[in-house]
């Protein structure tokens, strides 16, 4: 009951993202997440880093810590392009860190009320990816033509600590 | 009071970079305590401790350094002060606005005679020096009328106003920065140049607006790199300015005619860099006296002018300082390097066939070549250029060297102007760049073709390198950044295999393809660095070694924090990021750290050099042959005397100073050395002893910092602390309380051999000693004296150590030190008898503080004994009484 107060209350608010394509599929992430959009992709490997983790990248003298978001998705890597960015998130999100996209798309608005933050009747979504969703705190969105996923950006950092917790129990 | 123009001479006969380490080191303990000083006005009625320690250490300092100086009216003023801070600590005044002005007039005057330390003893003390004496004479007052009172100093307090009116100008103009914050601007700059780089090249030129955008964004760019770093510029003259007072005194020395001058003294450098320059350059300049120019006769004979001259320029050129120092002397001669590096065996005679008469003359910096034919005081031991060369290269510069013999010599400086962070070496391994820090790097090497099969061996599970004789464990870079796993034996061995079988392949397939036959050469090479890790070293074997760079360090990301092969990650020129290297933590992934390959002989060094502290001594000569030294804690201060001064009585040699007749001790009657070279003007050093006696010497060298650790095996005889090489000879170190026992032995009772029941029994049962003392040297020097005696030595460099040493072994007795950092004498032994755990022990302090005050402090505080440093036999005789008396209670 509460809850679904809460919900008509908040009913109008319009939440941004910006979106981003991984393996032809639509992802985005909250738009005041996101400090910038950059083409680097020169990135210097680090070796026994979990490997989700590409690598350092330096912006402007900063150097950030560049995640591949296909392989916390689930998909498989894939060598990068012409098209390929980094989305960069503010500090407040945590320490430098950015994801690695195969292509950016546009800022899409939408309602608060049309992201659906449902795991398991969502059976459109691949195999891999909906075992994901759920730890990347996602939620997804119908739009038009397509679905849209969202990641916490927050929650994306915690992933890669998490699988080295893991990775050193297997030892 | 000592009259001016001896102060001046006294302080001449001193090297001069003693007296500006006084002067600036003074000045930093001066600057800091104002403002101490009027915290302590603040919190009156409860002094922070601490705080209070803090300035009565700096006031000490000061006084002790002055002291040694022989710079009576700065000692006087300290003396008063420390005097008056004293009695503030031990509660008895409580620090009532009147001390604390007194207190700061007397930091004033004390810093303005430091600006002028030549002339300190002429500057009027008296009122100053009054107005605190008057306020330690009168009991303490809380009310102001005692203010009124003292009206007699009024003036003094006009003269405050303007000081202080002046500083409050200053602040105007300046701020101060921490150098944290000058750096992160210098990083961001460098993007910003990096942006404006990459911005410039792919603009489109035909586009006339965002061509003028870019232009400005290019301007704009460099004006603020270039004021970034001038945030950190200092001007090269703070080194230049003292050089015409040393080529003086060394022409006076040696009785030539040197004029130096001086160009350029406006450019400037950063500050890292002009602090580590100052010692090279000067080297330089020693040298441009001591060989380059000659005496006034060889320069008439040679149609010269009389006099020498020196020219020291400086200016930018191309991003970089150039410095130039050139004279007009006899130059280098190619022939003399040329024997005396065929002498010493340096290279062969072929060697040097091939080489060009520049390249012979750059062979001067290889240790031991010198040009002269004699080394003299000032220079010639060929050590110099060696450490000249290696100075400028630690700090990114090169170093060029022109000589005509007959003209003139000129050396070419090129310097960075600015330095980053830590030295490191950059090396790759799989096209990936990583940086490995200087200070965990010992050397590198470079294996062809032969070394590589017969020098790298295999164990089962290891593959070792026997360099020099040690058992190297070598760590393949690649291997281990393949492999995020900790290395099991297994996969060491693995490892080893791989590589083994490899290397036997590549030989086959070379055997197989005739190689051997057709004359070429097997050829492959190996670059390693051996770096040490704790304890023990091991090679890592790299692709390429690409040369050291000075690095930024960022922190890891936390995500990957917990990798312990990297330490952080820096950004290259190229803009790339590359990661810095952990060699412990490589070590610890490699597993080679728990493995017994650690040879006990890497161990022991590596330890030795861990413990080594470095020390100040007074280099000194006496007879002709040996070169002495006494290191400058033990010194209170050097008196030039004449001989006809001394005056002979009962066969023993007596001089007046300072009123007292003081016993002037000839080290040949106690040592087996050469006697004295006597002349009529010799020195007489005035050590701290309690006796009034002095060593007589012949000449002063040098004051040179030297490893605390004295070798004591290859020569040692009674009365020295031991032996060490400086500036290539071997130098003997005096253990002037045992001298002083040796000569004198009848101001000695031999009280103490019939208490030494500890001498002679089994180490087992020898008597533990905990000993506690900040100054390193007094912590050897006592460990020694305790040791001698057949204790068992424990050392602790505070109180707060002291308590955990207590708390893990059983002492017999404890000898501590009074001031000290972190937790004081006094505070320690407060918590030794307030414990639970022996609290009975026997406690001794030993001390400089001699004052009636310190002395009841510290029999509250529940010391057994009270003992002023240092009276060697008196403190030995006291020891054993002491654990006699406790023998003897239980």
């Amino acid at each position: 009951m509460q809850a679904a107060k809460e919900e008509e209350a908040v009913e109008a608010q319009k939440l941004q993202f910006c979106t981003f394509r991984i393996s032809g599929r639509r992802f985005g992430v909250d738009i005041l997440d996101v400090k910038e959009i950059n083409p680097e992709v020169d990135f210097t490997p680090i070796f026994h880093a979990p490997e989700e983790v590409k690598g350092y990248v330096n912006i402007r003298g900063q150097i950030y810590l560049l995640l591949d978001l296909r392989l916390i998705l689930g998909f498989e890597s894939k060598k990068v392009d012409k098209l390929s960015r980094i989305v960069l998130f503010k500090p407040e999100v945590g320490d430098p860190f950015g994801v690695l996209v195969d292509s950016i798309d546009d800022i899409e608005t939408v309602d608060e009320d049309q992201i659906e933050n449902r795991r398991k009747e969502d059976r459109e979504l691949p195999e891999g990816v909906e075992r994901r969703v759920f730890d990347i705190g996602g939620g997804v969105c119908k739009l038009e033509d397509e679905l849209l996923i969202i990641a916490n950006s927050r929650k994306l950092l915690n992933i890669i600590s998490n699988l080295k917790a893991h990775s050193q129990e297997s030892i | 009071m000592i009259d001016d123009k001896e102060t001046i001479d006294n302080l001449s006969t001193l090297d001069p970079e003693l007296i500006e380490s006084f002067i600036s080191e003074a000045k930093e303990h001066l600057n800091a305590i104002e403002d101490d000083f009027l915290n302590l006005e603040k919190q009156k009625d409860n002094p922070d401790r601490a705080l209070m320690d803090k300035v009565f250490r700096a006031i000490h300092s000061v006084k002790g350094a002055a002291g040694f100086l022989d710079l009576g009216n700065m000692t006087g003023l300290a003396h008063v002060m420390e005097t008056l801070l004293s009695r503030i600590r031990a509660g008895e005044i409580r620090p009532e606005s009147e001390y604390i002005d007194a207190l700061l007039a007397g930091v004033d005057l004390l810093t303005a005679m430091l600006d002028d330390i030549q002339h300190s003893n002429k500057v009027d003390i008296t009122s100053v020096h009054g107005r605190l004496s008057y306020l330690l004479d009168h009991e303490p007052s809380t009310s102001p009328t005692i203010q009124k009172s003292s009206a007699e100093f009024a003036a003094d307090h006009v003269k405050e106003t303007s000081v202080l009116d002046k500083s409050g100008a200053d602040f105007g103009s300046t701020v101060r920065i921490h150098v944290d914050i000058l750096d992160n601007l210098m990083v961001q700059a460098g993007e910003l140049v990096l942006v404006r780089n990459q911005h410039l090249l792919s603009m489109d030129d035909s586009d006339p607006v965002p061509r003028s955008v870019a232009h400005r964004l290019d301007l704009v760019t460099s004006e603020l790199q270039e004021t970034i770093i001038s945030t950190r510029m200092q001007p090269i003259g703070k080194i230049f300015g003292k050089f015409p007072r040393i080529v003086r005194e060394l022409g006076k020395k040696l009785g030539k005619q040197i004029e130096i001058a001086i160009s350029g003294s406006e450019s400037e450098l950063d500050k890292t860099i002009i602090e580590s320059l100052a010692d090279p350059m000067t080297h330089i300049i020693r040298n441009c006296c001591g060989h380059g120019i000659e005496t006034p006769e060889e320069r008439v004979r040679a149609g010269k002018p009389k006099s020498g001259h020196i020219m020291l320029t400086a200016y930018h050129e191309a991003g970089r300082v150039n410095i130039e120092i050139s004279d007009d002397g006899r130059g280098i001669d190619p022939e003399i390097i040329r024997k005396k590096v065929l002498e010493k065996a340096l290279k062969t005679e072929s060697e040097l066939d091939l080489m060009s008469d520049k390249d012979i003359l750059h062979l001067i910096l290889l240790p031991g070549v010198t040009s002269a034919d004699e080394a003299s005081d000032v220079s010639g031991r060929g050590v110099g250029m060696d450490v000249v060369r290696t100075g400028i290269e630690k700090l990114g510069g090169s170093f060029d060297l022109e000589s005509t013999v007959g003209e003139g010599t000129t050396i070419h400086l090129r310097l960075p102007l600015t330095l980053a962070i830590i030295p490191s070496l950059i090396v790759t391994s799989g096209g990936n760049m990583f940086a490995i820090p200087q200070i965990s790097l010992v050397e590198l090497l470079c294996l062809y073709d032969e070394d590589l099969k017969t020098k790298i061996e295999c164990t089962d599970d290891q593959e070792v390198y026997r360099l020099r004789d040690r058992l190297l464990p070598m760590v393949r870079l690649s291997e281990v950044l393949a492999r995020p796993m900790p290395f099991t034996r297994e996969v060491r061995a693995e490892i080893t295999e791989k590589y083994r079988k490899e290397q036997e392949a590549a030989l086959q397939e070379y055997i197989n393809a005739g190689g051997e036959k057709n004359g070429e050469i097997f050829s492959q090479s190996c670059n390693f660095a051996v770096v040490k890790a704790g304890n023990s070293r091991f090679g890592l074997i790299v692709d390429q070694i690409q040369g050291t760079e000075e690095i930024v360090v960022k922190p890891m990301h936390w995500a990957v924090k917990s990798l312990s092969i990297y330490s952080g990650a820096t950004i290259m020129g190229s803009g790339k990021c590359a990661l810095i290297l952990d060699v412990e933590g490589i070590a610890r992934h490699t597993g080679i750290m728990l493995d017994v390959l650690i040879d006990k002989d890497a161990e022991e060094i590596d330890r030795a050099a861990k413990d080594e502290d470095l020390q100040n001594a007074l280099l000194f000569r006496y007879g002709a042959k040996e070169q002495f030294a006494m290191v400058l804690p033990l010194i209170r201060r050097i008196e030039p005397i004449s001989m006809s001064d001394v005056e002979l009585i009962d066969e023993r040699e007596f001089i007046t100073i300072d009123g007292t007749s003081t016993r002037v001790l000839r080290l040949d009657h106690a040592l087996t050395v050469s006697p004295v070279v006597e002349r009529e003007e010799m020195f007489l050093i005035l050590p701290k002893h309690k006796r009034p006696v002095g060593l007589l010497i012949s000449g002063i060298i040098d004051i040179e910092e030297t490893p605390a650790q004295l070798n004591v095996e290859s020569y040692m005889e009674d009365g020295l602390l031991g032996t060490n090489i400086i500036r290539d000879s071997m130098t003997l170190f005096i253990d002037i309380y045992r001298l002083v026992e040796i000569i004198e032995p009848e101001w000695f009772a031999d009280q103490r051999m019939g208490l030494l029941s500890t001498a002679g029994l089994p180490p087992e049962t020898a008597k533990q000693i905990l000993l506690l003392e900040d100054d390193s040297f007094f912590r050897r020097l006592i460990r020694g004296y305790l040791e001698a005696d057949g204790y068992k030595v424990t050392t602790a460099e505070d109180g707060r150590v002291g308590l955990d040493r207590l708390d893990e072994s059983e002492f017999d007795l404890i000898v501590s030190d009074l001031e000290m950092p972190v937790m004081d004498g006094w505070d320690f032994l407060k918590h030794v008898r307030q414990g639970t755990h022996q609290q009975d022990i026997p406690a001794m302090a030993l001390t400089s503080l001699d004052t009636d005050k310190d002395r009841k402090r510290a029999m509250e505080c529940g010391f057994d004994h009270y003992e002023v440093k240092l009276d060697r036999e008196r403190f030995l005789t006291t020891v054993a009484e002491l654990l006699d008396l406790e023998k003897s209670k239980t």
